[in-house]
C-alpha cells in the first residue's frame, strides 16, 4: 500500500509516515541533533509537521518545541541533509541523528513508468541535485547540466535562448544524439527545453543504460533524462519566492584578440599588401586620410579617401560621408553589461487527500550583445487527488511564452562575424547626426570604400534587429487516473500533450553604409504550431512473498501522434520602416515580390512494453524489459523494433560474510545489457516526393519576364526508388556498474564502465553527385555502425574539520572513445552535409569526415611542414599557389605535389576525458560552494583562422598573430598566398580548458523563532559564473557551442569542435535571495 | 482464491488496456504531406508536362544547396576567368569556391566550384531522365503518343545539353539515361557518340517550329549537335548539321548588337537558345532571375554597389583596335586602348566593358570608382549582362543585381561563326569570309549612346567623344587557310567575349598555353593610375604556368571519392 502510495506521488522525494492520529494534550518535546558522525548540528529546523510551529537548534544542536499531541511528527531539515521525519509517539526526548543528502538506500528514481528504490536499480542512473543547480543563471535547465553529472556534457553559446546539445555517454549517432526528457511523463526531444522553468523542477534523473532506459524504447538510445516537477505535500500551506539579479559579461572579447588600433591596422595593411608585391588600398598610400569615404558617385574618378570634403554635400543615402576613425573597438561597441532579472514563486500544500503546487516565475534575461535578449514567462499548476480508497487522478499543466530579440545568426553572415571582419579605421557613425523614431543615432559608418572588406557595421545589424522578435507559447500537460484492481494491481491511464505556436518577423532594412549594400526593404513573417500527444496506459503489479521476494511487473501500451503546419511569407520593398506597418500587405511594399508558402506533417509511433523485476533478500536483483515500437517515419514493412534489456546486480555489502566489516555500508555489483532505437529521421523518409517551389522548378518557358510556368521535380528521393530499406537505428549496451558507500557513508563512489555499439546508423549521407544536387539531400539510411567505449566515475566525500565546519567534496570524470567500425555503401567514410564555407580546397562539410576506424568527425586536411622560406623552397614541391613565407603542405605520397592525395586526418574534437568538481562547505548559518569543469585533449578547427589570420574579405587579423607574423612558424601576411589558407593543421589547436563554472557564499539568515510562523527560511548568495578559464586555446572561447551548426539543427555533432565564432559563454555575478513562508 | 481473481483481475485489465490502445496498425499509416507523387504525374500530359519545364529550369544552374552555387552559372564565366577575356575581380580574398584560384591557374579538386557545377549538370541530366521515364509511364497509360514523343525528344535534347557542359568542363565525364540506376559509373568511355545519338533521336522527334521560345525543336537540335560535333573535331558533320539551321531561313542577325542584350529586345531572329529568366514571378529569392551571374556587375559607386567581378582585360580592350581599314589589327597590345578618340576601335568594345568616361548603358557615365581594386581587376567592368534603369528588378542583396536578363547560350552569330570555323576546315575560306563578314556587318550598324540618350546611335554620331569607331567587313577574298582560321577565331573572340566561351574555345583550338602566356606577358605590366597612384595588375605574377593539364578541369574530389574509384581523375590532378 505504501509503495502504491509512492508511485501516486511519483515526484516527491519525500513521503508521509501515515500514522494513525490519537489524541492527546499538547506536550513539550526537546532533543539534540547530530549528524552522521555524532557531531551536534547547529541551525537545523525543526517543525511539527502539518502546523506553522518551529524553532532551530542553538549552537548546541538543542532543541526544544511544543507539540500538540502525543502523535505529532517532528520534520528536520538542514542543507545538505536528507528531511528527516520522526513521530513523537509520546515521548519528551527526542535525539535525532541527520543524514547527509545522498542516501543511497532510501533515494527514489523515477524510471519510466515507475518509481524505484535507486537501491534497487542495476542500471547507470545519476540523479542530479537540482538544488546545486537552482540557482544558476541561464535560459534553460539543460544548460546547468554541464559537468553535474557523470557521461553528461553540454555545449551551448552565450546567446540568450539559444539551443543546448546535451550529451550522454558522447556521440552514438549520426544523426540526432538529443537524450529524450521525460518531463512529468511528457517526451520532449527539443533542444530549446526552454518552457520549462528550472525552479518547477523537483527531481532530475538521467538514465544512462537501457536496462533503466529501454522501456522508452524508441528515441531513448542517446540517454533519458527524466524530470519531475514540485508537488505540494500535505500539511501547512507553503510559499515560496526565490529571487535573483545578475549582471553578465562575456568570458572573453574579440577586443582581447583583434587588432582595434588604427595605425597599428593600417601597418598589419602595409604588410599584407606589401608582401604580396600589390600596390596599397588608397587608405594606405599617405597614412590614414581623414575621411575614407565620400562621394558614392565617384564622376571625378576614384576619390574614395580624402583630407577634405565638403560635408555639406553628405546625405545618408546618396552621399554618406565618415571620419576615419583613430581605432574602433568593435566589440566595446557591441557589448554591454547585461541584466538578468529571474523571479519565482511557489504556492504548495495540501491534505491527505488532495495536494497541489502552483508555481509562477518570470526570467529576463539582455544579451550581452546589445538589443539582443530573452524573456520567459510561465505558470505551472500540478495537483493530485484521492478518491475513495483506490482512485488516484491527478494533473500537470505549464504554459511558457517565451520570446528571443534579435538572435544573432552564428555564421559568417552573422552579427559575431562582423565584428572580426570590420575594419577598425571604421567609424561607429557617419558625420549624419539623424536620429530614429526611438531617439537612436541611426546614420551608421561602414565599409563601403573599397578594400576594406565586406563586413557589415555590428553594431547597425543589432540596431536595425531590435525588433526582430521571435514569439513561443507552449502549453504542456498531463492528466491521469490510477486505480488499483486488487492488492498490488493497478491500472494507470495517463494522457499527455504538448501544444506550440509560434511566431517570428524580420525586417531588413536599407544599409548604405555597406559595401554591397541592400537598397531596400523587406519584411518576412512566419506562423506555425505544432501539438503531440502521447496515451499511455499501464498495468503494474507488485508483490512481496515471504519477506525476501520482491516482484514487480508492469505492462504497457503506447500510442504517439505528432504534427506540426506552418506558413510562411514575405514582401519586399517596403516603403517605410515604421513597425506599425510590418504586416504581409500588398499595399506596404511591392505586390509582386510577395511570397507565401506553407508546410506540415505528422508523425505517429505505437508501442507496447512491459518490465519484470525481481529481488531476493534485497541482496540479489534481476529485471528484464522489452518493448515493440512502429513508427510511421519507415515503411510499413520496416516500421517495428523490439527492444530487449536485462540487469541483475548482487549487493556483496548484504550477504552474512560482509556482516562484520564496517569499512562498506554498501557494496553493489551491477551488470546490464540491452538495446535501444533510433527514429529521429524526417517524415515520409520512404517516399518519393515531387514538388517544386517557383524558385526550384519553375521557368518561363514562354520568355516573359515576370511569370514562370509550373514545373515538378524530385524534391526528396525515397529509399524505395533508390532500391534501400531504412528501419530503426539500433544501440546495443553493455554497462558494469559498482556502487560502494563506505566510511560510514562519509565516501560514495559509483563507477560504471560501457561498450555501446550502435549498428544501422540513420544517416542521410550523400549520394554521388551524378545522382544531381538532390544527392546531399538523399534519403536517410542505415549507413554505418560505431562503437562507444568508456566509463564514468562519481566520488563523493562529506566530512568536517570541526564541529562547525561541514565540507563535502564530488569529483565526477568521464571518458569516451569513439570509433566508427563500419561504414556501408560505396565508400568507407562520409561527408557531413553541406553548410556555406570559405576554405578553397575543402568544402567546410569535406574538414569534419567520418571514417571507418576514426572517431565521428575527425578533422581532415594537410600537413604541414614549416614554411617556405626562400624561392628555391618553392620549387621543391608543386603546391598551387604558394608563396614564400607561406606554408608549406607535407606531400604524404612523396609524388612531388600536393594533392588530395596528400589530406590526411589531423584531428580529433573528442576530449581524453571530461570532469567536474563540486566543492562545498558550511560553517553555522554560511554555505560556500564552488564547482569546476573542464575537458582535457579535445582538438578544435579554428574556422576564425581563415579571418583572423588568412584575411578572407580584408577582415581584421588577431594582434597576436599580426605581431608574429612572418617569424617561426607563423606564415607571412601576403594578400597573394591563397594556399596556406587551405584546410591544415594548421587551424587545428588544442582545446582543453578547466572553467570555474560556478561559486557561490550563501548565508542562512537565522530567524527568530517568533517569525517562525510567517518565515520559516532565508537564505541570501552571491554567486559567480565562468570567472575564469584557463586554457591555451586562441580563439574566443574553447567551450564551444555546436548547437546551431549544420543543417536543420539536427545534425551538428557532425560538426563538433568546429569553432565558427560562436556566442561567447557568460561570466555571470548574481545576488539571490530564497525564503518560504 | 487469492490467484484467482488477481488472474481474472489482470485479464480483464489487460483487455481494455489493449481496447483503449488498440488502434492498431493503421494507427502509423501517415499520408504524405505537401508532396505529389510520381504516379499522380504521370497520369496527365501537365504533369509530365511540368516534370519537362523544371528540366529546362535547370538551365540557370540553381541548386537548392546551402549558399550560392556561383561555379553552376549557366554563362561559366568563373571559369572563363582562366582566359585571356577577364580577370576574376572583386577582391582576392572574395573568393568564391575556388574562383581567384582558377584565374591563376592555382586548380584543386577540391574546389566548391567544380562541386557545384558537376552537380547542376547532373542534377538536369535526373530531370531529364526523371521526364523520360514520366513520359513513358504516362504512355502506357494512353497518353497521346504524339506529345509523348515530342515531350521525350525535348528531354533527350536537355540530357545531351547538360551532358555536354560536363564534357566540355572536364572532358572524362559518365553518361546516364533513364534506366540507370547505379549511379558511380566510370569516366573511361567517350560519351560524344551518346550524345550525338540522343541530338538524333531527339531531331526526329522535335518539331519544326518551337511552340515557345524557351522550348528547343529541330533546328536547335541541330545547332547543338554542330557544336558537339565541332568539339569533337568532326568538320564536315558540325558543317552539314550548322548548314540545316542557316538554311532552314529561320534565323537572322538583329540589326543592332545591343538587342542580344537589353531585356526588351533580347528575344528576336537571333536568339537560338537562351535561359529565359524572370524576375518577380513569386520567388522572393530571384530564383529565376540572373542569379548566379549576379556577381558580374560594377561595385560601389555604381548604380548596383554590387560585387565587382569578371572584369575584362586590357589585353581584350586592345584587341578592339582596329586599322585604318576598320579590322583587326594583329599586334593589338602594341598600342594600350584607352578612352580617346584618337585610337579607333570597334564599336563592339563599348557593349562589351564598362570603361571610364563612357556612358554604361543608361546609367551615367562610367567611373574608375566602380571597380573594386584595380591591382587585380583591371580598370573594366562587364556590360553585357547589366539591366536598364527602367527593367524592373528583383530582390538582391545589392540594387540593381537581380533583373530578368536572358543567358544567352547559343546566338545565331555564335552558329555562324562556328560554321565559319567549319568552312575553313573543309577548305571553304570565302564562305567563311562570307559568314565573318555577316557578323562585321552587323556590328558596324549602332554603337552605345550618349549619357542623357538615347541607349543606341549610329557608330558615326556626333555624341561620342569618347572614341572612333570602325567596323568593316574583310574586302579581299580570303586564301589562306591559316589566316582565315586566326580570322575567324579573332572574330569569334571579338563577337561572343564574356559570353563564357573563350576558355573552351582556346582549349578545343589546342593554344591555350601561348595565349594565355602572351596575354599574362603583357596584362601584367599593364599601369593604371587610380586615385593618383600607379597600380599595376601585379597578381598574375602568382599564377601558375599553363600546362597540358589545364585543357581540362579537375573532377571534384568528393565526386571522385564518392564514385568507389570509378571516376579517374583527370591527369595531373
Amino acid at each position: 500500500m505504501k509503495d502504491l502510495y509512492l508511485r501516486c506521488a511519483l515526484a516527491s522525494l519525500l513521503w508521509t509516515m501515515c500514522v494513525a492520529a490519537a489524541l492527546a494534550q499538547g506536550a513539550s518535546v526537546a532533543g539534540t541533533v547530530t549528524d552522521e558522525s555524532g557531531v551536534t548540528m547547529p541551525g537545523v529546523n525543526v517543525l511539527v509537521k502539518g502546523t506553522g510551529t518551529g524553532t532551530a537548534t542553538d549552537a548546541n544542536g538543542r532543541y526544544q518545541i511544543n507539540v500538540p499531541d502525543d502523535a505529532a511528527v517532528l520534520v528536520f531539515t538542514f542543507v545538505g541533509y536528507a528531511t528527516t521525519e520522526v513521530a513523537v509517539n509520546g515521548r519528551s526526548v527526542v535525539d535525532v541523528q541527520l543524514v547527509p543528502d545522498v542516501q543511497t538506500l532510501t533515494e527514489l528514481v523515477v524510471t519510466g513508468y515507475q518509481v524505484q528504490r535507486k537501491a534497487d536499480i542495476s542500471g547507470a542512473v545519476a540523479v542530479v541535485d537540482t538544488e546545486e543547480l537552482q540557482t544558476l543563471v541561464t535560459s534553460s535547465f539543460a544548460q546547468k547540466l554541464h559537468g553535474r553529472a557523470p557521461g553528461v556534457t553540454v555545449s551551448t553559446s552565450g546567446s540568450p535562448g539559444d539551443a543546448t546539445n546535451v550529451r550522454i555517454r558522447g556521440i552514438s549517432s549520426f544523426g540526432n544524439n538529443d537524450p529524450l526528457y521525460i518531463i512529468d511523463g511528457i517526451p520532449i526531444q527539443d533542444k530549446g527545453n526552454l518552457n520549462l522553468n528550472p525552479n518547477d523542477i523537483e527531481t532530475l534523473q538521467v538514465l544512462k543504460d537501457p536496462s533503466t532506459a529501454s522501456i522508452y524504447g524508441s528515441r531513448a538510445s542517446n540517454g533519458v533524462i527524466v524530470i519531475t516537477t514540485k508537488q505540494g505535500k500535505p500539511g501547512k500551506t507553503k510559499l515560496t519566492f526565490n529571487g535573483s539579479y545578475s549582471l553578465a559579461n562575456s568570458v572573453k572579447g574579440w577586443d582581447d584578440i583583434l587588432i582595434t588600433d588604427a595605425d597599428e591596422y593600417l601597418d598589419m595593411t602595409e604588410q599584407f599588401f606589401g608582401n604580396g608585391n600589390q600596390a596599397l588600398p588608397n587608405y594606405a598610400v599617405n597614412g590614414l586620410p581623414k575621411y575614407i569615404y565620400v562621394n558614392p558617385t565617384f564622376t571625378d574618378g576614384t576619390n574614395t579617401v580624402a583630407n577634405t570634403v565638403d560635408e555639406s554635400t553628405y546625405d545618408r543615402y546618396s552621399n554618406p560621408i565618415m571620419l576615419t576613425s583613430p581605432g574602433t573597438n568593435w566589440w566595446d561597441e557591441i557589448t554591454r553589461t547585461a541584466k538578468i532579472e529571474d523571479y519565482y514563486i511557489n504556492l504548495s500544500g495540501g491534505s491527505e487527500n488532495a495536494i497541489f503546487s502552483v508555481g509562477a516565475g518570470t526570467l529576463i534575461q539582455e544579451g550581452v550583445l546589445k538589443f539582443n535578449g530573452f524573456k520567459r514567462y510561465n505558470i505551472r499548476a500540478n495537483s493530485q487527488y484521492k478518491i475513495g480508497s483506490r482512485l488516484r487522478i491527478g494533473q500537470t499543466l505549464n504554459f511558457a511564452r517565451r520570446s528571443i530579440v534579435n538572435s544573432p545568426a552564428q555564421s559568417e553572415q552573422g552579427v559575431l562575424s562582423q565584428v572580426y571582419k570590420i575594419a577598425p579605421i571604421i567609424p561607429v557613425y557617419d558625420i549624419g547626426t539623424s536620429v530614429d523614431e526611438d531617439g537612436y543615432r541611426d546614420s551608421f559608418g561602414g565599409s563601403k570604400t573599397a578594400n576594406t572588406g565586406n563586413a557589415a557595421n555590428p553594431y547597425a545589424m543589432l540596431f536595425r534587429g531590435r525588433r526582430n522578435v521571435n514569439i513561443t507559447n507552449n502549453l504542456m500537460g498531463s492528466a491521469y487516473a490510477e486505480f488499483d484492481l486488487i492488492t498490488g494491481l493497478t491500472f494507470k491511464t495517463d494522457f499527455k500533450f504538448e501544444l506550440n505556436s509560434f511566431n517570428g518577423k524580420n525586417f531588413s532594412y536599407r544599409t548604405p553604409e555597406n559595401q554591397e549594400n541592400q537598397g531596400a526593404q523587406n519584411f518576412s513573417e512566419n506562423w506555425g504550431n505544432s501539438s503531440l500527444w502521447t496515451w499511455s496506459n499501464t498495468l503494474t503489479y507488485n508483490k512481496r512473498i515471504a519477506d525476501s521476494h520482491n516482484i514487480s511487473v508492469l505492462a504497457g501500451y503506447e500510442a504517439l501522434r505528432g504534427e506540426f503546419r506552418n506558413i510562411n511569407g514575405s514582401l519586399n520593398n517596403y516603403f517605410t520602416t515604421s513597425p506599425d506597418i510590418w504586416y504581409i500587405n500588398s499595399a506596404f511594399g511591392a505586390a509582386d515580390t510577395r511570397q507565401v508558402s506553407s508546410n506540415g506533417g505528422e508523425n505517429k509511433l505505437l508501442s507496447m512494453f512491459g518490465k519484470v523485476d525481481y529481488s531476493f533478500m534485497d541482496k540479489y536483483y534481476f529485471s528484464a524489459t522489452v518493448r515493440r515500437d512502429g513508427s510511421s517515419r519507415f515503411s510499413p514493412e520496416n516500421r517495428f523494433a523490439v527492444f530487449p534489456a536485462f540487469a541483475v546486480s548482487w549487493r556483496i555489502s548484504g550477504e552474512s560474510f560482509m556482516a562484520s566489516q564496517s569499512l562498506f555500508s554498501d557494496l553493489k555489483l551491477r551488470a546490464s545489457w540491452g538495446k535501444t532505437g533510433n527514429e529521429n529521421i524526417r517524415n515520409y523518409n520512404y517516399a518519393d516526393r515531387w514538388g517544386g517551389t517557383v524558385g526550384s522548378a519553375f521557368y518561363a518557358i514562354d520568355g516573359s519576364n515576370g511569370s514562370a510556368t509550373t514545373g515538378y521535380h524530385l524534391t526528396n528521393v525515397g529509399t524505395e526508388t533508390l532500391g534501400l530499406e531504412t528501419k530503426w537505428e539500433e544501440a546495443t549496451t553493455v554497462n558494469v556498474g559498482l556502487d560502494i558507500s563506505m566510511l560510514n557513508d562519509r565516501l560514495d563512489i559509483v563507477l560504471d564502465v560501457y561498450e555501446r555499439k550502435t549498428e544501422d546508423l540513420l544517416y542521410n549521407a550523400a549520394l554521388p553527385g551524378t545522382f544531381g544536387y538532390l544527392a546531399p539531400n538523399a534519403p536517410f539510411r542505415n549507413t554505418a555502425s560505431m562503437t562507444n567505449k568508456g566509463f564514468d566515475l562519481g566520488i563523493t566525500y562529506r566530512g568536517s574539520f570541526a564541529s562547525d565546519w561541514q565540507y563535502s567534496v564530488g569529483l565526477n570524470v568521464s571518458r569516451y572513445k569513439n570509433t566508427i567500425d563500419r561504414v556501408d555503401g560505396i565508400t568507407d567514410f562520409f561527408y557531413p552535409n553541406p553548410t556555406q564555407g570559405r576554405i578553397d580546397n575543402r568544402l567546410p562539410t569535406e574538414i569534419n569526415i567520418n571514417q571507418v576506424g576514426y572517431s565521428i568527425s575527425s578533422f581532415r586536411g594537410y600537413r604541414v611542414d614549416g614554411i617556405y622560406r626562400t624561392e628555391g623552397e618553392l620549387g621543391e614541391l608543386d603546391q598551387p599557389g604558394a608563396q614564400v613565407g607561406g606554408l608549406r603542405f607535407k606531400d604524404l605520397n612523396n609524388d612531388g605535389a600536393i594533392n588530395d592525395a596528400d589530406l590526411d586526418i589531423i584531428g580529433s574534437p573528442h576530449p581524453d576525458f571530461t570532469y567536474g568538481l563540486n566543492i562545498g562547505l558550511s560553517y553555522k548559518n554560511f554555505d560556500f560552494s564552488a564547482f569546476i569543469f573542464g575537458s582535457q585533449g579535445n582538438e578544435i578547427f579554428n574556422y576564425v583562422k581563415l579571418f583572423t589570420h588568412f584575411r578572407q574579405f580584408f577582415s581584421n587579423v588577431s594582434r597576436d598573430y599580426y605581431l608574429k607574423n612572418g617569424t617561426g612558424n607563423e606564415p607571412r601576411l601576403n594578400i597573394l598566398d591563397t594556399s596556406s589558407r587551405q584546410a591544415s593543421e594548421y587551424y587545428v589547436e588544442d582545446g582543453s580548458y578547466l572553467r570555474l563554472g560556478q561559486v557561490q557564499l550563501g548565508y542562512n539568515v537565522p530567524l527568530p523563532s517568533s517569525w517562525s510562523n510567517v518565515v520559516s527560511k532565508l537564505k541570501v548568495y552571491v554567486q559567480g559564473q565562468n570567472l575564469f578559464t584557463i586554457t591555451d586555446y586562441s580563439g574566443l572561447d574553447p567551450v564551444l557551442s555546436n548547437a546551431n551548426i549544420g543543417d536543420g539543427r539536427n545534425l551538428n555533432d557532425i560538426w563538433t569542435g568546429f569553432d565558427i565564432g560562436q556566442y561567447p559563454s557568460n561570466k555571470i555575478v548574481t545576488f539571490g535571495i530564497s525564503a518560504e513562508f | 482464491m487469492k490467484l484467482k481473481s488477481l488472474i481474472i483481475s489482470f485479464s480483464v485489465a489487460s483487455t481494455v488496456l489493449l481496447l483503449v490502445g488498440g488502434c492498431g496498425k493503421d494507427f502509423l499509416d501517415t499520408p504524405v504531406q505537401n508532396a505529389i507523387s510520381s504516379d499522380i504525374l504521370a497520369s496527365s500530359q501537365s504533369g509530365v508536362e511540368a516534370s519537362l519545364i523544371s528540366t529546362y529550369k535547370m538551365l540557370n544552374g540553381f541548386t537548392n544547396t546551402v549558399g550560392n552555387t556561383w561555379g553552376s552559372a549557366p554563362s561559366n564565366y568563373i571559369f572563363n576567368s582562366a582566359s585571356d577575356d577577364v580577370h576574376k575581380g572583386s577582391e582576392p580574398s572574395d573568393n568564391p569556391d575556388g574562383y581567384y584560384e582558377i584565374a591563376l591557374y592555382q586548380w584543386s579538386a577540391g574546389f566548391l566550384a567544380f562541386t557545384h557545377k558537376f552537380q547542376a549538370v547532373y542534377e538536369g541530366v535526373r530531370r531529364a531522365n526523371n521526364t523520360i521515364q514520366l513520359a513513358n509511364l504516362y504512355a502506357e497509360r494512353g497518353g497521346d503518343a504524339n506529345e509523348v514523343a515530342r515531350i521525350i525528344a525535348e528531354a533527350k535534347f536537355l540530357r545531351a545539353w547538360y551532358h555536354f557542359e560536363a564534357y566540355k568542363m572536364w572532358k572524362n565525364v559518365p553518361y546516364y539515361d533513364e534506366t540507370d540506376v547505379d549511379f558511380t559509373k566510370p569516366n573511361n568511355e567517350d560519351i560524344i557518340p551518346k550524345l550525338i545519338a540522343d541530338l538524333e533521336s531527339a531531331i526526329s522527334g522535335l518539331p519544326d517550329n518551337r511552340s515557345q521560345i524557351g522550348r528547343v525543336d529541330k533546328t536547335v537540335a541541330q545547332a547543338l549537335l554542330g557544336k558537339i560535333k565541332l568539339y569533337a573535331g568532326d568538320f564536315t558533320g558540325a558543317k552539314t548539321a550548322f548548314d540545316v539551321v542557316v538554311d532552314s531561313q529561320k534565323y537572322k542577325l538583329v540589326d543592332c548588337y545591343q538587342d542580344n542584350f537589353t531585356i526588351a529586345t533580347e528575344n528576336n531572329s537571333e536568339t537560338v537558345f537562351a535561359f529565359q529568366a524572370s524576375v518577380n514571378d513569386g520567388d522572393g529569392n530571384g530564383t529565376n532571375s540572373n542569379f548566379l551571374e549576379r556577381l558580374a556587375a560594377p561595385h560601389t559607386g555604381s548604380h548596383s554597389s554590387c560585387c565587382g567581378f569578371n572584369n575584362p582585360t586590357q589585353d581584350l580592350a586592345n584587341s578592339y583596335r582596329v586599322d585604318a581599314n576598320g579590322l583587326p589589327v594583329d599586334d593589338w597590345n602594341a598600342t594600350r586602348v584607352t578612352v580617346t578618340q584618337a585610337i579607333t576601335v570597334d564599336p563592339r568594345i563599348d557593349w562589351t566593358m564598362g570603361r571610364t568616361g563612357v556612358p554604361y548603358l543608361d546609367w551615367g557615365l562610367h567611373s574608375d570608382g566602380w571597380i573594386r581594386g584595380a591591382g587585380w581587376a583591371g580598370m573594366y567592368s562587364p556590360k553585357k549582362n547589366m539591366k536598364l534603369v527602367t527593367d524592373p528588378e528583383g530582390p538582391g542583396w545589392t540594387t540593381g543585381q537581380l533583373h530578368a536578363k536572358n543567358v544567352q547560350l547559343i546566338r545565331y552569330a555564335d552558329v555562324l561563326l562556328m560554321l565559319a570555323e567549319c568552312e575553313v576546315e573543309v577548305g571553304s575560306l570565302e564562305r567563311a569570309r562570307e559568314l565573318v563578314n555577316l557578323v562585321r556587318e552587323r556590328a558596324a550598324n549602332c554603337a552605345q549612346g550618349p549619357v542623357d540618350g538615347p541607349l543606341t546611335v549610329p557608330i558615326d554620331h556626333a555624341s561620342i567623344t569618347w572614341a572612333t569607331y570602325d567596323v568593316q567587313p574583310w574586302p579581299d577574298p580570303w586564301t589562306d587557310k591559316d589566316l582565315s582560321r586566326e580570322r575567324v577565331r579573332r572574330e569569334r573572340r571579338l563577337e561572343l567575349a564574356t559570353e563564357g566561351h573563350r576558355i573552351f574555345d582556346l582549349r578545343r583550338w589546342g593554344i591555350l598555353e601561348e595565349t594565355v602566356e602572351n596575354y599574362r606577358a603583357y596584362e601584367s605590366t599593364v599601369i593604371n593610375n587610380v586615385g593618383g597612384q600607379d597600380v599595376r595588375i601585379a597578381d598574375l605574377d602568382a599564377a601558375e604556368d599553363v600546362q597540358p593539364r589545364h585543357y581540362v578541369f579537375p573532377l571534384p574530389s568528393t565526386e571522385v571519392a564518392l564514385s568507389n574509384g570509378n571516376l579517374k581523375q583527370n591527369d595531373g590532378f
